[in-house]
This record gives C-alpha cells, sequence and structure tokens, in this order.
C-alpha cells in the first residue's frame, strides 16, 4: 500500500486506502466538479457566478441571490476540526479498520465531511487546527485527507 | 369521495414475533402483521382500504392486498427516510381518513433486518441498490460513502460527539439510556434481551463501533413486522376496538436539513428538524411534557433519546444528561421511556414496535405496565426530517 502515499502523508496508513476497493462515488452533474478536482488534487468548492456566495455539498441553486450559474474555486486547504468519528465495528471487507473520518470546518465556515488521519483518532480533538495533504486512490486518483496541522 | 366520518384513531395493533432470522419473507413478516391488527382491532378485513409503510419497505401495498384478499384499495402512501417518519405513516393514514379518502387504513413495516440485509454493514454492502436504488438520496449519499462515512452509526456518531462536546456528555451518560432499556427488556418476554438487564459497567465494556458509540449505544438488528390500524373514530365504536385517540400529530424538516448528515448548522440548531416537529406538536394540543405519562422516543442510538427529551422540553438544552440519571427513565422512573425495552432492548423495527407500545400502554395491557398511562408520547428522532405524535386514552 506505500506506493499509494505520496510526500506528506508518508508512514501514516491510511485506513480507507488499505482496502481491496472502496466505494465508488456518485456524479451527477452538479457534483461531478468535486470528484473531478480530487483526481487533480484539488478541493474545489461551489461558487455563485452571480453573487460569489460559496456553498457546499453541491447543488443548483444559491439560496443568498438565486441564481443557478455556478463555477468553483480551489480551496487552500486549511481549516479546524469540528466533529469526527472512528470506524471500528463491524469490519467491512472494503477497508481496513480502524478509520477515521471527519467534518472540517474551513476558514470562511463552509464544513466538509473527509477522511482523517490517524486512523485511530488518537490526538484529534474538536478545535484542532487540521489540514490537507494527498495521497493517491487505487485508480491513481487524488485521495484528500486531513491531519493535525501542527503535525505537518 | 365520501366525507370524513370524524376524528381517525388507532384501533388495532399487530406483530410477529422478533428474531434474529425470521426464517420466512418480508412480505410474510408484513401480512402477519397486517392480519394480526385488523384481527386486534375487530374491524372486518374486507373493509381495509388503505396502506401506508416507509418508502424503504420491500413489501408493496398491493401485495398485501393480493394476500388479504382485497378486492379494492382507495389509498395507498409512503413516507420517506425511513426511522424518522414513523408518524409520518401516521399523518397520512389520519389525512386519509379524515378526508374521506379512505376508512381503514393500515400502517406496517416489515423486514428481515438482522438475517437479511444489516443496516449496520452500510449502504453499498447488500443494503444499497434496493433500499436506496438510483435517487437523490443516492447522490446525496456519494459525497459521503466513498470516504467510509457509510452507515447510520456513522452519520449519528459525527452529531453525538458535537452534541457530547458541547455539553460534556460522558460515555457513560449515554449508558444510562441502554441501562434503562435493558432493564425493561429484561422483564418482557418478547424482547430480544428478556432477562438480559445490563449495567453501565457493561456498557462500557462493550467495544466502540463508531466513536463514541459503543455497541451497547446501538439498536439491535431484528427480523420481524409490526402493523397499526387507523380508522375512523365512529368505524372503531361500530366494531367495539380498543381505540386510542391521536391527539396531535406533526412532522418537521429543519433548516440546511439533508438525508443524516446536516453537519453545517450552528450547534443550537443541531437537531433542528426535531425543534420544528415538537413545535408542530405541541402546539396543536393543550397537552404539556408534564402530562406525559409514558414516552416512546426512537432509540437508534443513545444520545438520541436524550436530543429528543431536550427537544419536546423534558428538560432543557443540555440536561438530558441529568434528567436520566439515575434510573429515571427506567422501571419505576419519573418518566419511563420505552417501557417495552425500545429498539435497544426488544427490537429495532423502525420504531412501529414503540407505537404497539404506546397502545398498550394507555390500553392497560402491556407487559410493563406504567400505572394509569393516560399519554403517551411517541417521537422519531433527530436525523432526517422527523414526526411524532401524542396518544391519549379514549
Amino acid at each position: 500500500m506505500e506506493d499509494r502515499v505520496d510526500s506528506g502523508t508518508e508512514g501514516i496508513g491510511i485506513g480507507m486506502l488499505n482496502g481491496p476497493r472502496r466505494t465508488r462515488p456518485s456524479m451527477t452533474q452538479d457534483a461531478a466538479f468535486w470528484w473531478e478536482g480530487l483526481s487533480a488534487r484539488q478541493l474545489r468548492l461551489q461558487r455563485c457566478t452571480a453573487c460569489g456566495t460559496q456553498r457546499h455539498p453541491p447543488q443548483p441553486r444559491c439560496v443568498e441571490c438565486g441564481d443557478m450559474t455556478w463555477d468553483w474555486f480551489v480551496w487552500a486547504g486549511t481549516g479546524t476540526l469540528h466533529s469526527f468519528v472512528v470506524y471500528r465495528y463491524p469490519e467491512l471487507p472494503a477497508t481496513t479498520y480502524p478509520y477515521c473520518v471527519g467534518t472540517v470546518e474551513l476558514d470562511d465556515g463552509i464544513r466538509v465531511v473527509v477522511p482523517l488521519v490517524p486512523n485511530d483518532g488518537e490526538g484529534l480533538a474538536i478545535g484542532a487546527a487540521v489540514t490537507l495533504a494527498w495521497a493517491t486512490d487505487e485508480d491513481g486518483g487524488g485521495w484528500p485527507v486531513f491531519r493535525l496541522a501542527a503535525a505537518s | 369521495m365520501t366525507a370524513g366520518t370524524g376524528p381517525a384513531v388507532i384501533a388495532g395493533i399487530g406483530h410477529t414475533d422478533y428474531s434474529r432470522n425470521s426464517g420466512r419473507s418480508e412480505a410474510h413478516l408484513a401480512v402477519e402483521a397486517v392480519v394480526a391488527a385488523i384481527g386486534d382491532s375487530g374491524i372486518p378485513a374486507h373493509l381495509v382500504d388503505g396502506f401506508v409503510t416507509y418508502t424503504m419497505d420491500s413489501t408493496d401495498e398491493i401485495v398485501l392486498q393480493r394476500n388479504l384478499g382485497l378486492e379494492r384499495l382507495n389509498y395507498t402512501g409512503r413516507a420517506p427516510y425511513g426511522g424518522t417518519s414513523l408518524c409520518s405513516t401516521f399523518l397520512q393514514a389520519k389525512l386519509a381518513v379524515e378526508s374521506g379518502v379512505a376508512e381503514v387504513v393500515v400502517c406496517y413495516r416489515a423486514l428481515n433486518e438482522r438475517s437479511g440485509g444489516r443496516f449496520g454493514h452500510g449502504v453499498g454492502h447488500g443494503f444499497g441498490a434496493s433500499t436506496f436504488g438510483l435517487s437523490a438520496e443516492t447522490d446525496h449519499y456519494g459525497l459521503y460513502l466513498p470516504f467510509g462515512l457509510r452507515n447510520a452509526a456513522g452519520w449519528i456518531a459525527m452529531q453525538a460527539r458535537r452534541y457530547m462536546h458541547r455539553y460534556g456528555i460522558a460515555s457513560t451518560d449515554l449508558a444510562e439510556v441502554t441501562v434503562a432499556a435493558r432493564r425493561f427488556a429484561a422483564t418482557n418476554p418478547q424482547a430480544r434481551f428478556f432477562q438480559r438487564p445490563v449495567t453501565v459497567a457493561d456498557h462500557q465494556a462493550s467495544r466502540f463501533v463508531v466513536e463514541p458509540l459503543r455497541l451497547l449505544d446501538c439498536c439491535m438488528e431484528s427480523d420481524g413486522g409490526v402493523a397499526v390500524l387507523v380508522t375512523s373514530r365512529a368505524r372503531a365504536v361500530e366494531h367495539g376496538a380498543d381505540y386510542v385517540d391521536i391527539s396531535s400529530i406533526a412532522t418537521g424538516s429543519g433548516t440546511r436539513q439533508q438525508l443524516m448528515t446536516s453537519y453545517d448548522r450552528s450547534d443550537a440548531r443541531l437537531f433542528d428538524e426535531l425543534a420544528v416537529m415538537a413545535e408542530n406538536l405541541w402546539s396543536r394540543t393543550d397537552l404539556r411534557p408534564d402530562d406525559v405519562d409514558v414516552a416512546i422516543c426512537y432509540d437508534h442510538f443513545t444520545p438520541m433519546v436524550m436530543a429528543q427529551l431536550e427537544g419536546h422540553g423534558f428538560c432543557g438544552p443540555g440536561e438530558a444528561k441529568d434528567f436520566i440519571a439515575g434510573g429515571r427513565i427506567g422501571p419505576g422512573g419519573t418518566l419511563p421511556v420505552n417501557p417495552h425495552g425500545g429498539q435497544l432492548g426488544e427490537a429495532y423495527l423502525h420504531g412501529f414496535n414503540g407505537v404497539v407500545e404506546a397502545v398498550r400502554q394507555l390500553r392497560g395491557t402491556a407487559v410493563n405496565q406504567v400505572e394509569n398511562a393516560q399519554v403517551a408520547l411517541v417521537s422519531a428522532p433527530p436525523g432526517c426530517p422527523t414526526s411524532g405524535m401524542l396518544l391519549t386514552r379514549r
């Protein structure tokens, strides 16, 4: 599995990437940019073309101004940990356990659900500063993983 | 269409055994439960003209129609989002009856959730296509499943950690919910955990499923079927049914609502769908939380029982951990919660067995009978658009 791990994530062993095959994303026209962004090693977030309001998860309409045209921007990858969970049981075949998933609040208040390390959540706490690193998934695409900023 | 014939009531209850492996199809379980509910009501089966269940249920209304030999149905309905829509099914039945669209509507839920596709095994692992299909739900969960947030325990745990963090709730506080439920279940012969009470220490010794939730914070995946019959009070009286009144019923969806993952809310509105539902429920009645003799709170995961006690005003925000301490929601407690043992102790059947328990309590026929129970709350949990109802003895 080590060949999947990129600079900045050496030795971490990302639980979600150590199984035979992860769940494939569901890709609609509204959310394809998000997954395409991962392949390009970018965390892309949706932004209203008319008023500039950022939003996530992806949806067709801006609730601020009602406009339905949008583009995306690349998020820098720093934020704070809003909450997190550690999956331990039952151990399903697609993944090795434990693994960690969190909700990260970006500096502008948008929250995204993303993989976290360490896999057992050791040292993680609500409110902690976290930062983005990239690994490679089994299809060669980018795989975002967040870790404590102090550990980067 | 005929005019409605007065307020709708719950006039019949029925269920199968609850087990690890029913050995029969979900349709078989559904038919058994529906036949039992009709029999319990005393209303002739041929008068049944409507069915309501969850979108998730695998037994079509017309399958029940064929098995019961009903020549016609006048209403069929489905409620989305799973167990949070528990009382939404009853709202549909009530509206159908009171509008005159149908006269006798049976709400049902049947599943081989333990021996078949287990929810705990997550979407995409024996649980995917048949349950979610290709739909808006697929698109929604598609943003989370690839990152491993793949089942209800994880979706709930994310909110639970935030809730616990905000109010200083410890795992030992959650244990109080389980201990109470298992004490009730221990004296309920039909409960899957009959004669198997647990202690706080047992809870603490149980392994983590998805931190911060332990195995004993999670309900018991089960096989079984439940059905509850709704009709007009006039029809119930005509056939001598031992009915209970639906004094208030409500649904609610909250701000920035998502399916299970409304993580971009402020802490104050963490469980906003519950707040909306509770506001609707309690604004439609003169009853107050103090009037409730028995509370059926959807207990798929322990923290959500605490959220419901707060959301309905039995205590203030963040006060549930003190409210439930010392066995106060258990046997002999000041507010008995889920006296059948709940889904932590009796069986997880998407909440429907809780409605059966509420009716039994009001009839005075429950196995763990609360003395002189006159008002029962049935509440679904936060997570998705949710629902609740207040049932009263006639």
